[in-house]
């Protein structure tokens, strides 16, 4: 237990005014090092603390400081840990998963939000944060009509800053592109990261949808659309480089698998891949013993790890320790590798989450486009 | 600070104009007269965009338009054009040659630094490894100075009417001009554009005043340099020779944002491995200028001593 919190009690119950000049003076959850002690306040039957970090158990229980609405646990989080959790708060037989409202930092993602622990020595990279020097992308959207699909596609485009028709630019394709912006701050990443000189302006088309746990579990339709509709359609409407060396495909988790997959369809189409927590699931023997949105996954990466061939030379990816698919990150890397992919392999303290990807947007965009930096002196 | 009205072979060099300009301020403390005349080919496309400095000088200038020509000199000879391309990515290729043997030196130099047997034994071997990561600058540079010669040989360069004309055009503007100011931006392109128009000639005797890539052009050594790089810290690289008008010195712009200064080590070796020249760290505000090599007048520059520490740059003079 945090020591602020042990001398709180010390006495005994502290009376209620001891606890809300402490509740106003701390930040939760409290960080002593590699210790980190969760606080909830409130009346409950029993509270746990719910994380995502695989290998740990999900649920730990909190303990009722005695007299008090107070409850703690105290784990053991390594230096530049961020982690997400939630309460879960068990009164009267009722159960609910409440966000910790002693902490402000909050992470959203497609399904609601969930509170932040950053442990020690992480800090949020600034360069994710609102930079009013960086000038600001505008964004136009690209309506795809799509045989494969039977239907029309909506795709967003990011136009860097000072975008000329004249120019030539790098293409980066990314799935689940409004989720990239929404929770990973792609359009600020990309504002800062080109200003600073760190990537080149490029033009991003930002993809979604409507069906990701089958389209982008290694369906041939979607690998089509990438590479043989939208592509094309970028290439003739905008001014993209024309070397695959300037073109880009990414993705997070399945998104990851829909990047691999249609790159390993279309080699050549696609010189640059960035893959984050992919979910390359795979079974030496056997069944897996995942939940059935990973079959066609699994049937596609065992696949590929039988015939890689060479979807892409240059590779960004990237994993976080406490999750599941750690394990399967890192068997791919040897794999790439040896098929003559340079493959840069980032390995993180954190888990399966949008932040985590927006925090290794800068290495991994970088590593497949280097900005000016080097050569340009203002 | 010192400053005389002395113009005659005048070279200043300032840091990065960015936050704060002091353009105007080096202008007139070194007593420049006459029009001024501006290169800012290191901003590529946005060449020519010069409404911001010219708010800052409160007077014109004019713009000698050294990328839109050589544009222009591309767009009429193609072949020129060809050949540059191929020098470029000859260029490229040894600089990516030059950087494996320059890593595996440079390792073996920090390396050295960080033992502790007997001094005078690490020393001399200390001392030995420099020499060597000397010696590859100083290939690397002969190797530079080959592909450029070989180039300008092979396209009769001066001799071609697009380059002659415009070389002609750019004389007669210098001519009428006081002082030429060099901007910063990019320093590759700044410097490939002044070779092709013959610059190192034509600006001879001019007054030149210059900021960050433009402060860097000016020296005979033009090295790159970026500790903060997302990819991490590359050892700094010689690229190119530049106008030779402050000789004996390597210009780093901005030094304090892009050098780690806590890093004696990294700044130690950078100080011997290009020792006679002087590593001139120049950050916003600051500048120095000379006269026929006579050190006029500075402001804030700092050199790196071989210890790796930074010190006020008289005693650079």
């Amino acid at each position: 237990m945090h020591e602020k919190l042990r001398n709180l009690m010390r006495k005994g119950a502290p009376d209620p005014r001891a606890i809300e000049k402490f509740i106003e003076e701390e930040s939760f959850p409290m960080v002593a090092g590699p210790d980190v002690t969760f606080v909830y306040r409130g009346e409950a039957d029993e509270v746990y603390l719910r994380h995502w970090i695989f290998g740990l158990r999900t649920a730990q229980p909190l303990q009722r400081l005695a007299g008090t609405e107070l409850w703690a646990v105290t784990i053991e989080l390594p230096a530049e840990s961020r982690i997400e959790y939630k309460y879960e708060v068990i009164k009267d037989g009722n159960r609910s998963l409440e966000m910790d409202t002693l902490n402000p930092f909050l992470a959203r993602d497609p399904f609601g939000a969930n509170s932040v622990c950053r442990g020690y020595r992480y800090q949020r990279p600034e360069w994710t944060l609102h930079d009013p020097k960086s000038r600001h992308g505008q964004f136009s959207r690209m309506t795809v009509d799509s045989a494969r699909f039977g239907g029309p596609r909506e795709v967003d485009i990011y136009l860097p800053a000072r975008y000329r028709d004249s120019r030539r630019y790098p293409l980066l394709i990314v799935h689940d592109g409004h989720d990239y912006l929404h929770y990973s701050d792609l359009r600020i990443v990309l504002d800062n990261l080109i200003h600073r000189l760190e990537i080149p302006p490029m033009i991003v088309a930002l993809t979604t949808s409507p069906d990701r746990l089958v389209e982008y579990a290694g369906d041939e339709r979607h690998a089509d659309f990438i590479c043989k509709e939208l592509l094309p359609q970028l290439l003739s409407e905008l001014p993209i480089s024309d070397e695959p060396q300037s073109r880009a495909l990414m993705g997070a988790s399945f998104g990851a698998v829909a990047t691999l997959h249609a790159a390993w369809r279309n080699p050549g189409c696609f010189d640059r891949l960035l893959l984050q927590s992919g979910s390359f699931a795979f079974s030496d023997i056997g069944d897996h013993n995942r939940s059935a949105a990973f079959d066609p996954v699994v049937q596609f990466v065992n696949k590929f790890r039988e015939n890689p061939g060479q979807p892409a030379r240059k590779i960004y990816m990237s994993c976080g320790v406490y999750e599941s698919l750690i394990y399967e990150n890192r068997s791919m890397v040897p794999l790439l590798q040896a098929h003559d992919m340079q493959v840069r392999y980032e390995e993180v303290r954190d888990a399966h989450n949008w932040e985590n990807w927006r925090d290794r947007l800068r290495l991994g965009i970088s590593w497949l486009f280097p900005g000016p930096l080097w050569m340009v002196y203002e | 600070m010192t400053a005389q009205n002395q113009t005659s072979g005048l070279v200043a060099l300032l840091g990065p104009q960015s936050q704060t300009a002091s353009v105007a301020m080096a202008v007139n403390a070194l007593g420049v007269e006459g029009n001024l005349g501006v290169i800012t080919a290191g901003w590529r496309d946005a060449e020519g965009d010069t409404g911001a400095l010219v708010d800052h000088l409160g007077s014109e200038v004019t713009d000698l338009a050294v990328y839109d020509r050589v544009e222009k000199i591309f767009a009429l000879d193609r072949e020129l054009f060809r050949a540059h391309r191929k020098r470029q990515d000859v260029l490229k290729q040894l600089q990516r040659l030059y950087r494996v043997r320059l890593r595996a030196g440079a390792d073996a130099c920090y390396r050295l630094m960080k033992r502790s047997e007997d001094a005078d034994l690490v020393r001399s071997q200390l001392r030995a490894a420099i020499s060597q990561l000397r010696a590859l600058d100083r290939f690397h540079a002969r190797q530079i100075a080959k592909v450029h010669s070989e180039f300008e040989d092979e396209v009769t360069l001066a001799e071609r009417p697009a380059v002659r004309d415009h070389r002609a055009e750019l004389a007669d503007l210098l001519g009428k001009l006081g002082a030429v100011l060099i901007a910063g931006g990019h320093v590759a392109v700044l410097a490939s554009r002044l070779r092709l128009l013959g610059m190192r000639e034509l600006l001879a005797g001019h007054p030149l005043i210059g900021w960050s890539a433009g402060a860097m052009v000016m020296t005979d050594r033009l090295v790159l340099f970026h500790d903060r790089a997302p990819q991490g810290r590359r050892e700094p690289e010689l690229m190119d020779v530049g106008l030779a008008r402050a000789p004996r010195l390597v210009a780093l712009p901005a030094a304090s944002q892009r050098l780690d200064l806590a890093q004696k080590d990294h700044l130690a070796l950078m100080a011997r491995r290009f020792a006679p020249a002087s590593c001139l760290a120049l950050d916003e505000n600051d500048w120095i200028a000379w006269s026929n090599e006579r050190l006029l007048a500075t402001r804030g520059a700092r050199r790196i001593r071989r210890s790796g520490s930074l010190a006020e740059v008289h005693a650079v003079a």
